[in-house]
């Protein structure tokens, strides 16, 4: 008897540390704020822009398919971070643990996710932008269609009656 | 009888249109400038083919629409609300070209979201946007905001009083300086002077927080350009909450509050009169208005306990209401924040801040506080007036730049165009409606475009009815135009049809 109110302790003492870290999205963050706020959260998505200093912190952005949060953290975070998502670069996939704050009283109520670990899950990279034969061609006729009538005007500007 | 407008009546809106056309291609070279320079080819090919474009429509107008017509006034201002219209497809090109937007009427309703200064935007994955896009973006609210026509008037177009219909009907009611010219060349300067100012403070501020220099001077540039022009789109999709910086907050609202104020405001103080601001009508309404408004809002989060904490109530609340009453769009929360945690009586605040907006003659819109102040001072008199001796004479007087004695005429076009701005808002709130939304979220988007602000409680969005689409795009077309261009458009196209 004892043994099983162990195991079953064991398996709802599992559960709730993973409901505490569970992975959720910006969807559920949206939607469903309250319940995460002052919550132990992961969150997995693309560091977009820069790392922006803040005294002994940082703050990075991270972004997954349909909204993007703040993430403060200590420096030495985000060491590991090389890649920022820009136009040249997707940037680095990352899991950020750590406590999601609806609205944060300690940085003017911004939502924000106040990190304890993160964790690299793929390396950016260089985002090739192939060019578009059609818009090659666009770009030799169009201009050379320009010029043609500004040697049109300059012309009929010269020849019309003042 | 309607008089259908003649063929050189045409050929007169043709050859300005095509002007301003010219104009707008012109401007096309700088984003492709910083296409080239940053190595943004396949960007640089879409400002080629949108210059290019706009080049092309410009001289064959001009080579087809010959004519020594003068230019009148309902040609100045068709020519204004058609040139309007014709920079939002010409300029929507290059947007849609790097297929940001899910559609060529996505980023139509961008290209006027910029021009009018509105800031509401449905570009997907904006952190990925070039350089050069994100130069054009904020530059047609730099345009926009100034005036496409004041560009024209400025560097194209030599007569100076011939074009004073065109300056009108970009609703510009006053001349700061007798000419119109000059008073072109005026409120370019001031913009560029603060332009610099904020670039410099807000370069400063990120480059201090760690951002390549660079990348400083472009988020602070096109910031800058967007605050002072009561624009509101940046460089980012969390709009100013991702700098997470209360100094850049505390710029951004000094650039907005500026851009708010009237450019006759700006010359007077420029001109060493500083006691005017505390006289002027204009102004003295705008501070009531902040006050009320905010306290209002205020009211509505502290009773919620929304954000407990002055810092916290300033940077959200205060932040939201300057923003809206300004007409900027600018946000430090996530629009769903506003449907979610925000009162109905602090969204209330907020919407009345952005159908009142700020100084008439500025980048701002919506109403005007200006008309604001003086029907609310026709009222007081009127209300003294039923006090007094029936042989008792009361003018009604206010202090704007001067003295001036307000007429029955100034009151009833201030009033018209009140109501006019009102009948707008409903119009969206009303499709906003049709389509679903809850009543005061279709306010507030509806009030939002038609102001010209961009604040958005999470109604804009790509994946929105193309029906609402449209229905924001005519808001923040004839919001920005003050209707009166509007009105003489879809005259003249009644004409062209019904008259004689």
């Amino acid at each position: 008897m004892l043994r099983n109110i162990f195991i079953a302790c064991l398996f709802l003492s599992a559960f709730c540390l993973s409901v505490q870290a569970a992975t959720v999205s910006s969807v559920d963050l949206r939607e469903d704020s309250p319940k995460y706020d002052g919550q132990t959260i992961t969150f997995q998505g693309e560091v977009i822009g820069d790392i922006i200093v803040s005294g002994e912190f940082v703050w990075i952005n991270v972004k997954d398919q349909t909204g993007a949060v703040g993430v403060f953290c200590p420096k030495e975070l985000v060491e590991g971070i090389e890649y920022k998502g820009e136009y040249r670069f997707s940037g680095d996939i990352i899991s950020v643990k750590g406590v999601f704050h609806e609205r944060c009283p300690q940085h003017g109520g911004d939502t924000d996710i106040h990190a304890q670990k993160i964790t690299l899950i793929e390396k950016g990279e260089q985002i090739e932008h192939p060019l578009n034969p059609q818009k090659i061609k666009a770009s030799i006729i169009l201009p050379s269609i320009v010029f043609v009538l500004a040697i049109i005007h300059l012309i009929v500007r010269k020849f019309r009656k003042p | 009888m309607i008089l259908r407008p003649q063929l050189q009546d045409v050929k007169v809106i043709g050859h300005y249109s095509g002007i301003m056309m010219f104009g707008l291609g012109l401007l096309m070279l700088i984003p492709l400038v910083v296409a080239v320079c940053f190595g943004e080819i396949d960007a640089a090919l879409d400002f080629v083919i949108g210059a290019s474009a706009c080049l092309i429509f410009g001289y064959l107008m001009v080579l087809f629409c010959v004519t020594r017509k003068e230019l009148t006034w309902s040609h100045g201002m068709v020519v204004v609300s058609l040139s309007w219209l014709l920079a939002m497809f010409f300029g929507a090109i290059p947007l849609y070209l790097s297929s940001h937007w899910g559609s060529y009427l996505d980023a139509c309703f961008d290209a006027m979201s910029g021009f009018a200064t509105t800031g509401l935007a449905l570009v997907q994955d904006l952190d990925h946007l070039s350089l050069a896009h994100n130069m054009w973006r904020h530059l047609t609210m730099y345009i926009g905001g100034q005036g496409i026509m004041i560009v024209a008037l400025t560097f194209l177009l030599r007569g100076a009083e011939s074009a004073l219909p065109i300056y009108i009907g970009e609703a510009r009611e006053e001349k700061v300086l007798p000419n119109v010219v000059q008073t072109a060349r005026f409120i370019w300067l001031v913009s560029f002077v603060y332009l610099a100012m904020g670039t410099l403070a807000l370069f400063f501020t990120m480059f201090s927080a760690g951002m390549p220099a660079a990348k400083s001077f472009f988020h602070g540039l096109w910031v800058a350009m967007a605050a002072w022009d009561t624009g509101g789109f940046t460089p980012q999709s969390q709009s100013i909450l991702y700098y997470h910086n209360f100094r850049f907050e505390l710029i951004t609202i000094g650039l907005m509050l500026l851009g708010s104020l009237n450019f006759s405001l700006h010359y007077t103080l420029w001109a060493g009169r500083r006691k005017e601001i505390f006289r002027n009508i204009e102004a003295i309404s705008f501070f009531i208005s902040v006050v009320v408004l905010f306290g209002l809002t205020a009211f509505g989060l502290v009773a919620g306990g929304i954000y407990p904490g002055v810092e916290n109530l300033f940077r959200k609340g205060f932040y939201q209401v300057i923003s809206a009453h300004t007409g900027t769009g600018y946000m430090t929360i996530q629009p769903h924040q506003f449907a979610q945690h925000w009162s109905p009586l602090s969204l209330m605040g907020v919407t009345l801040a952005m159908a009142i907006g700020a100084g008439a003659c500025s980048t701002a819109g919506g109403i005007k506080v200006l008309r604001i102040g003086m029907i609310f001072r026709t009222l007081m008199q009127d209300i003294k007036r039923t006090m007094l001796p029936r042989s008792a004479v009361v003018v009604d007087k206010i202090h704007h730049i001067r003295d001036l004695v307000l007429s029955e005429k100034q009151i009833r076009q201030a009033a018209l165009i009140t109501l006019a701005y009102i009948l707008l808002y409903l119009i969206g709130t009303l499709v906003g409606i049709g389509w679903g939304y809850p009543l005061k979220l279709a306010l507030f988007e509806s009030v939002s475009a038609g102001a010209n602000v961009g604040l958005s409680c999470g109604i804009t969005d790509p994946t929105m009815p193309a029906a609402l689409k449209v229905t924001y795009i005519f808001q923040m077309w004839a919001g920005r135009l003050e209707f009166v261009s509007v009105f003489a458009l879809l005259g003249t196209i009644f004409a062209a049809i019904r008259g004689k």
